[in-house]
């Protein structure tokens, strides 16, 4: 009985360190946005004319970059919300 | 706020890749599903997928209307700043979609999660077939 309660506790607990590793993930993108977004406005402010291929290009860019986010992110949700039932259900 | 032709042509590129990947993803759930797979196919899935593939859309949406905010007043400052904080909302929005997709039995979170990745994959498939427009006019020849 005691053993099972510690199972249960340590599985909870490693969803909960594995949703919060998962979610550094965020990080990554809203950096390299913001170094793309300020490399763009030096770009645009040089040569204004071309300020309509900089934005298509960012635009891609950026929705590429926020791949990786997208992924943690949902990881993350899944290690909180998803992954404890299926493991409690495991553990019965 | 008028959207450049640029912006609203990769607004319309991504939108018809997410819409494709919807269509296959529904088709290909279906298939597995009547071959004998252990998850069922019902009505849940491709209101999931449609709901998933437009939060998609809208979040690439956000993402391309702060852009061209930035672009506009081409402050760096001011423009790393915004999209920071663009970011920010367009996740928690992102996140309370997958949230409620999973916590609400009436929708298939897995359809819902899988076409968030579509405008990504369209852009793959974009510079896969070579259709990206408008960087390459006027480069190097």
């Amino acid at each position: 009985m005691d053993f099972e309660i510690l199972a249960k506790g340590i599985t909870l607990a490693g969803c909960a360190i594995g949703a919060g590793c998962a979610l550094i993930a965020g990080i990554g993108p809203g950096i390299g946005e913001g170094n793309a977004v300020a490399a763009a406005c030096q770009a645009i402010g040089r040569q204004p004319e071309c300020k309509g291929d900089v934005t298509s290009t960012m635009l891609l860019g950026c929705a590429i970059a926020e791949t990786t986010g997208i992924y943690g992110f949902v990881t993350g949700l899944l290690l909180i919300f998803v992954a404890p039932g299926m493991f409690m259900n495991y553990l019965g | 706020m008028k959207l450049q032709p640029d912006v609203k042509k990769e607004l319309v590129h991504i939108g018809t890749g997410c819409a494709a990947g919807t269509v296959v993803l529904v088709a290909g759930w279906a298939l597995a599903s009547a071959l004998g797979a252990p998850f069922g196919f019902g009505w849940d899935v491709p209101l999931s997928a449609v709901l998933g593939a437009l939060a998609a859309w809208l979040n690439f949406f956000g993402l391309a209307v702060t852009l061209q905010k930035v672009t506009a007043s081409a402050d760096e400052a001011k423009g790393r700043s915004l999209i920071c904080t663009s970011e920010l909302y367009r996740k928690l929005g992102l996140g309370l979609f997958l949230i409620v997709m999973i916590v609400i039995p009436v929708f298939n979170w897995v359809a819902a999660a899988i076409p968030l990745l579509f405008p990504q994959t369209t852009i793959f498939v974009m510079y896969a077939l070579r259709r990206t427009p408008s960087q390459n006019k006027g480069g190097e020849a």
